[in-house]
Formats: structure tokens, sequence, C-alpha cells
């Protein structure tokens, strides 16, 4: 009897704190998406009149509309040029041995620890240099993007290549298959998850992408996060909180189905024993 | 076995990457190269070469934004692994299918929000007229509201909240490398399950504790959304002082100073992070 | 060092060789893998390479296909030189330990995939894919996904795929040892089966000497990067060339002595306990008198003796019984020799010398092997 109750409060307890940190991590979106509905301009609580008035006025206005045409310009600019060199270096990682190839991993890993910050300032100061012409151009933006989301889709397509068997490929070349065929029809289809995997990694980073886009950026080439730092910098209405609801139920949805196809928990390593 | 002969297709594969790292060395190469440049105040230009811009760094104006940044970091590590560690046990060994994916949801989607969407929020939740302050008054709690945004609390409430996904990922991944078969062991062994979690999980743990405190450690210090927005120009890092000296006073060569100890530090918590995993490779755990 | 090469090798017809190894060497590193190999694989021969891990017949079977080049020597196929052709332009088929089939393809895909790489027309691939899976028992399984299938299929899949292409050498690495033991047996019936039919020449790389006497048509025993001997199953069993191969091969009891005398017909040898006991000289011509040799005896030879026999060779105090099914396995200790086993074909031992006891142990020496020491 003694056992039960101890145990019964053990759970209550382990539950109210388990539930108390989930607050605390859900709190912020709950009430963007609670603000994003609320009709009055001065934020409320609880909301008054639920409206959709701020939602229409997020997206129709001027500066979020080009910071979202120029957030997909970049994010397919530069997710797709990483994914095209993210695969071929991995596989050159992983294949060959040439000369700096430690230092060429490094150096293209090191994004990854390398504070947002620096990395824009950098560019931003290479790009400022006289001959170079490249002040503010989208060139600019995607090049950035490309080096700071790049080491995800090294890393996906890394971790693919360590798992496939390399005896399937001996298996094609066993029947036939010359170096490029086994590349296309057998490496090719059974790195496809990895290699989406990281593409999709890389796009959502580079659309989200916030510190170094604000110092590569210009007018003409602002992307919505930037365009989104101005408004708040400006104005307090929900505009805000709609688009941010907006971006939240987007980011779900996209999480939702790609741990279908994918399996999150497998990408991030983080699979349970039974 | 030993490499196979380059294949024909070797150098289109090396090539792209050769182009890339040497475009993001000539940035850091340039930025390096900043550092050491005279400032003209009032201009964008740069004069000649000097190493005044490091004497600056004494002042202790900007010391006091590097003590503040170490600080908010270590605190922010710290509710960190408070927070995080009872959510990612509970999702790499509850029973509840619900429970684990809720907490996924919760814990690790935020990561993929984008950092000004969810400091945003924040200033809402901690505002003068925000959630918190409403919800406190219209229970009759609070008088006057509190001051919580623009404040050391604030940003170090928001950064734990903004680097959680990271800690939660590197504690489940230390956790799930734990076999349950040695907490079976211990509880057979007549341990109560209090005992099993401090003498046997707790420490098979260490290795995701250290790894994560100085991870999220070093990724605070980078942050710069969340002190910039919640901080609101009275909390600074040194994010912010690098971006105010560079879009406010057009000091990029201070600015350049200022990222490449920013960087130093970073490298420094790394070489750490690498010193602890090794040890505890040779104890043999991991 | 090939130095066992039976006489009748020798008076092979060159276009009766499928593989021809002439002194092939493959290094890493400072590890020689095959040291100096000279080989012929006969055409439509089933050749075993068997060895412990690490004796260099894995390495052996990958320069043959192609996916490790040799240091020094050169390789023929069906007479061709293709030391240094890569794999994929040699006419082999091979089946891997884990099988390697394709995960994304289904069965028929699988079998059909060295037909495409070879342009074959579609209308042949579909009738030679089905006869395939037909010769391996599988006709009407085409459609599914190889982790649909069981171990012993998947195994029949990447034996079909093999076949499928008409290869000049099937090569075999440890296709069963992924199989479990009753399945495994099934499948060595079937594999000599399908290789009668066949008639293909056959290169079988495995650690399980009893997967190489029940198959071979000859075994090539291995240690460290040597072939050691090649010969027929009974020859090696029987007559093993040296002592690695007669202690690799089934079990042994080794008894160490000396060369005593010897003359035309026998060799005498003191045994350790004092005992002589003589062996038939021919195959021990190399013994000189007063050299420490090893005395091998199988444990099927050696027999406990209630009294007195001539062919006592030691007295032991018997530490074990096992039970085998067919037989009794006996373990003895004697004082001068160590420990012996005796293989006893009846149960009644188990009651006649209960653990304990001390006997006699007699041998027939027919079949006993001297070594140097």
């Amino acid at each position: 009897m003694r056992r039960a109750t101890r145990r019964a409060l053990w759970t209550a307890v382990s539950a109210a704190v388990l539930g108390a940190i989930l607050i605390y991590m859900v709190i912020p979106s709950v009430v963007v998406i609670m603000a994003a509905f609320n009709d009055k301009a001065i934020l409320s609580f609880p909301p008054a009149n639920p409206s959709w008035r701020w939602f229409t006025k997020a997206i129709n206005y001027e500066d979020f509309r080009n910071g979202f045409y120029n957030g997909l310009i970049v994010t397919a600019w530069a997710s797709g040029i990483a994914l095209v060199v993210g695969t071929t270096f991995a596989y050159a990682i992983d294949r060959f041995h040439f000369r700096g190839k430690q230092a060429l991993e490094t150096l293209l890993l090191s994004p990854l620890v390398i504070p947002h910050f620096t990395v824009g300032l950098a560019f931003l100061i290479l790009a400022s240099q006289p001959l170079l012409m490249l002040s503010r151009t989208f060139f600019l933006v995607v090049v950035t993007h490309v080096i700071l989301v790049l080491p995800f889709v090294l890393r996906s397509v890394y971790v693919s290549l360590r798992n496939l068997d390399r005896t399937v490929e001996r298996a094609a070349a066993s029947l036939g298959a010359s170096p490029v065929q086994v590349l296309v029809r057998i490496d090719l289809p059974l790195l496809a998850p990895g290699l989406f995997g990281g593409w999709l990694f890389a796009a959502i980073l580079s659309f989200n992408e916030f510190t170094a886009s604000l110092f590569v950026t210009g007018q003409r080439t602002q992307t919505l996060p930037v365009a989104m730092y101005t408004y708040v910098r400006e104005y307090a209405d929900p505009s805000m909180a709609a688009i941010s609801t907006m971006f939240i139920v987007s980011t779900a949805l996209i999480l939702i189905v790609a741990n279908r196809f994918l399996g999150l928990q497998r990408i991030l390593a983080i699979e349970g024993q039974r | 076995m030993r490499a196979t002969k380059s294949p024909p297709f070797f150098y289109w594969f090396v090539l792209p990457a050769v182009v890339l790292g040497a475009v993001f060395l000539a940035a850091m190469a340039a930025l390096f190269q900043y550092s050491f440049r005279e400032y003209i105040p009032g201009s964008i230009a740069v004069g000649g070469f000097t190493l005044g811009n490091f004497a600056r760094m004494a002042k202790w104006l900007y010391v006091r934004v590097f003590v503040d940044t170490l600080n908010y970091s270590a605190l922010t590590a710290l509710f960190n692994l408070l927070l995080g560690y009872p959510l990612a046990y509970a999702l790499v060994r509850s029973r509840s299918a619900l429970l684990k994916s809720v907490i996924m949801i919760v814990t690790i989607s935020p990561l993929f929000t984008g950092d000004i969407v969810r400091t945003y929020a924040w200033l809402i939740v901690l505002g003068k007229n925000g959630f918190i302050n409403s919800v406190l008054g219209d229970l009759g709690l609070i008088e006057q509201p509190l001051e919580i945004l623009y404040t050391p609390l604030g940003v170090v409430i928001a950064l734990v909240q903004y680097s959680m996904p990271v800690m939660v990922i590197i504690l489940a991944a230390a956790i799930s490398h734990i076999d349950v078969d040695y907490e079976r062991a211990a509880a057979s062994l007549g341990a109560s399950p209090l005992k099993v979690f401090l003498k046997v999980t707790l420490p098979l743990s260490a290795p995701g504790i250290i790894s994560g405190f100085i991870t999220i450690f070093a990724w605070t210090l980078s942050a710069f959304a969340t002190p910039q927005l919640v901080g609101g120009g009275k909390v600074n890092m040194i994010s912010n002082m690098v971006y105010n000296m560079g879009f406010s006073n057009f000091d990029f060569p201070f600015a350049a100073v200022l990222s490449m100890t920013a960087l130093l530090l970073t490298m420094a918590l790394l070489v750490l992070i690498r010193v602890s995993a090794r040890r505890f490779e040779r104890i043999g755990l991991h | 060092m090939n130095r066992m090469a039976p006489q009748s090798e020798t008076t092979l017809m060159t276009e009766d060789t499928a593989v021809r190894l002439d002194g092939v060497t493959k290094r890493f590193g400072s590890v020689v893998a095959v040291a100096d190999t000279w080989l012929k694989v006969r055409r439509g021969e089933f050749l075993t390479l068997l060895g412990p891990s690490g004796c260099g017949k894995t390495t052996l079977l990958n320069l043959i296909a192609g996916f490790l080049e040799p240091d020094t020597g050169e390789l023929f196929i069906h007479e061709q030189r293709v030391t240094d052709t890569p794999p994929h332009r040699r006419s082999i088929g091979m089946v891997f330990q884990n099988y390697a089939l394709f995960p994304h393809m289904d069965v028929a895909d699988n079998v059909a995939f060295g037909l495409k790489m070879r342009k074959t027309p579609r209308d042949e691939i579909r009738q030679r894919v089905s006869a395939a899976l037909d010769i391996v028992r599988l006709g009407g399984l085409g459609d599914r996904r190889p982790r649909q299938l069981s171990g012993g299929q998947q195994q029949r899949v990447a034996l079909a795929r093999a076949l499928v292409i008409n290869p000049q050498v099937l090569l075999l690495d440890e296709p069963l040892s992924a199989l479990d033991k009753n399945l495994r047996a099934e499948m060595q019936v079937e594999l000599k089966q399908i290789h009668q039919r066949v008639g293909i020449t056959t290169v079988f790389v495995t650690h399980d000497q009893g997967e190489a006497l029940s198959l071979s048509d000859r075994i090539a025993v291995m240690s460290s990067g040597i072939i050691q001997q090649i010969s027929p199953p009974n020859e090696v069993y029987r007559y093993p060339a040296n002592s690695f191969v007669a202690s690799f091969i089934g079990d042994i009891n080794r008894v160490p002595g000396r060369v005593a005398t010897r003359d035309a017909l026998t060799v005498q040898v003191e045994i350790a306990g004092g005992r002589r006991v003589s062996v038939v000289a021919d195959r021990n011509a190399a013994l000189r008198d007063g050299q420490d040799v090893a005395l091998f005896i199988r444990p099927e030879c050696l027999s406990l003796a209630g009294g007195a026999d001539e062919n006592i060779v030691a007295i032991g105090t018997i530490q074990a019984h096992v039970y085998q099914g067919t037989h009794v396995d006996v373990h003895l200790s004697s004082p001068d020799i160590g420990p012996l086993h005796i293989r006893a074909p009846r149960f009644d031992v188990i009651e006649r010398w209960p653990i304990g006891s001390v006997v006699n142990v007699a041998a027939d020496l027919s079949e006993a092997l001297v070594f140097a020491d």
C-alpha cells in the first residue's frame, strides 16, 4: 500500500515537472497564434473578437511579399548548390584519398561552429572589396547561405554513405556495371533519402537564416526574416504575429510530412531502446 | 583495402568543394585583414595597417560585454541542462508513444522555425502588456507590470528556450546509447529506481551532459537575434556589439576585431569538447 | 608457395584451365595476405579455398574477382590475361556473404541487372530471369522485395543473379555462413546439385571444413597467405600435407615424440612416455633419425582397451564423456602425453569406464601421420 502511494506520488511529480517544461517550450508559439487572431491592434489577453485581418495585412505588406520571393530565390539556389557540392564532396571524402582532404573537410564543416555574425561580417567585407563589385547582390546572399547550410548536407550525405553496404556496389560491378553505372543505378537510388533529408534541412535553414542575412542583404535583396526584423523594430501591430503563425504552421506541416517519410528520430539518431 | 584508382569523375566531385572552400577562406581572410586596418570615423573606407584596433579592446565598456556574454551563456547552458534532461530522458525511455511524439514536436520543431519568429514570440510573452503581465494582472497577483523584457532575466529565459532543441538532441543521443540492461542489472541487485538513475543512468550519460553544456555555451555565445530583440539595446552580447559597431558606427575594423575574438573563444570551447570527449573514450564510455 | 602441387597438375591441358594465378602476391602494408601463389582451377571444377580467418582466402577470391589488384604476378580467366581488368569487364558471377541484393529493386530486377548491363534484349531477359529463378526454385517470387524474403530465399536470389549471366567463373564468398544450421545443410545439397546441373567452374571460400569436405572437387587449404595443400577432400582428410592441415581439418590428437630408427617400410617413433610405435614410411620420407616429431592420430583411430593389447600407446584418466548422438567423445588426460580425445562408437563406454577410471589407450596406427616438430 505504501509502496503504491509512493509510486503514484512519484508519477504525479514527474508528470507535473515534464508538463511545466513542455508548457515553457510551447508558450511562445501558443501566444503568437493567439495574438495573430486578435482583432485589436494592441495586444491583449485573452484575445477579443477573433479575426483574420492581420493575416490579410501581413500577406499584402509589400516588404513581406518581396522578402518572401527573395527568400525563395535565395533558398532555391543555396539549397540546390549545397546539395550538389555537399553530395559530390561527401562522396569524395568517403571514397577518395587526396592531398588536403582533411583540411578542406574541416574548412567546409567549420560554419557549424563559427558564429553567423562572423560569417556575415566576413562576407560583407569580402564583397565590399572594390574589385569584386559584389556588394549587396543576390550572388553574395546565395554564397553566404551555401557556406552556412553546406555542413548539414555534407553530414547527412556522409552518414548515408557510411550506412551504404559497399558489397552491393561490388555485386553490381561483378555483374558488369561500370563505375558510372554503379553510381547512377545503385548509389544514387540508395542515397536518395539521405540526399533529400540533407536538402530539406538546408532549405529550411536557408529560408529561416537571419543573422548573417542581416549583414549581407540590402534593401533590394532582403529575405523574409530580415524584413520581419525591420518590421518589429518599427511597428507593434499583430501583422507580425500573423506571419509568425504562418511560419509556425508551415514548418510544423513540413516536419510532420518529413517525419512520415524519413523518420526524424532516425535522422537525429535518438532512437530509444526497447 | 587500397583506395581504388581515381575514377573519371574524381575532379568533378572535388572541384566544386575546392572553389567554395576558397571563397570562404577569402572571406575569412578579408575579415582578418580588416582587423588590422585603420578606422576612419564617418567613412566606410579604411585606412592603412595598424595594431590599434586590438588595443581598443582593453576598455571596460567592451570587456564588460564579453564578461556578460560569458555569464549569460553559462546560465543558459546550466538551465538547459536542468530542463532538458527530463525531456530527453522521457523522450528516450518513456513507454508512451504519444508522450514521445509530443516531446518530439514541442522540443525539436522550434529548431526549424527560425530566430526571428521565435524571438518575436518572447516579445509578446514577456512585454509590458504581454501575456505574462496580463495573466498575472487579471489574476490580481501583481499591481505593476513586471519588468522582464529588456532585462538579463528575459534574455536568459528566451535563450534557454531557444537552445533547448539542441540540448535535448545531444542528451537524448547520449541516453539512448546507455544499454537498458545496465539499469536492469542495477535494479536486479536491489537498487531503487532513484538509485538506478543516480548511480547508473546519470553517470553513464556524463559524456552527453558535458558535451551538451559546452555546445550550448558556445551556441549562446554567438546568439544574435534573441539579445538583439529581447535585450532591446539594454542587454548587449558580443554579437550585438559587432552589429552596432558595423552598422551604427561603420567601424568595420573594430567589428572585425570583436568577431575574431568571438571566433577564438568559440574555437577554445571546441577544443575543450574534443579533450573531454577523448577522456571519456579512454574511460570506455562511448 | 604451392608446395604440394600434385603430379597431375602439370599435365593439365591449358584449355582445361578456367582460372590461372601465376605467382600472385598481395600485400596490405607490411602484411602479406597472399604470397607468391600459383594456382590452376580446372573448367567445371568446384574448388574450395579453406582456412581460418585471416589466412588470405577472401583476398585471393577478391583478386580473382578484380576487386583487388595483385602487387606481382599475373591472372588469367579462360586463358585471357585479366591482371588489370576491372571487375565489370571480367566474366565473373559472385555471391557475397551477406548476399548484397539491391534493396531498391525487386527479385526479378535483381536477377535481370547483369543482363541489362550486357544490353540483352528485353524478351530474352525475361526468359532467362524466369529460367534462372526456376533453377533456384523461386519461380513466381519475382516481384518480391529482397527484405520480404527469408535468408535462404535471399541466398537463392543471389545465386540466380550470379548464374543468369553465364559467367566463366562463379565466385562464392562464404555464402552459407549467415544461414542457420539446418538451412545450411539443405543449401549445401542444393548448391551441389546446381553445380552438377550447370557445370560451372566454381571457387568457393569458407572457413567451415564440413562444407568444404562435402561440396568440393578439390580443397585448397590456406594459412598465412600460402596454399598449404590442394587435393580432393578425402586426401586432405586422410593424407594432410603438413601438421597445419592435419590439425585444421577434423579433430586430431597430437603426440610429441622422436624418430628412433627407420627403414624402407616403417619409421619407429619413440613417443612421450617411452613407448615405441611404428608408422608407414612412404608418407614420411624426409624424416631423419633422432629428429623431434609429432605423431598425429585421429580420435576415431584411438580406442579404450580393457586388458593387454599390443597397440597400447598410453595410459590415461578419463576426464569427461560427451554424448554426441552417433558416438561418444571421451576426453582423457595422460601423464605422459597430456590430453587425449577418443571417439568411441559405442555408448557403453560411459558405464564401463566412468569418470576417473584409469584405462589403456590403444591406437590403430595405419592412418597415423608423423611430421617434423
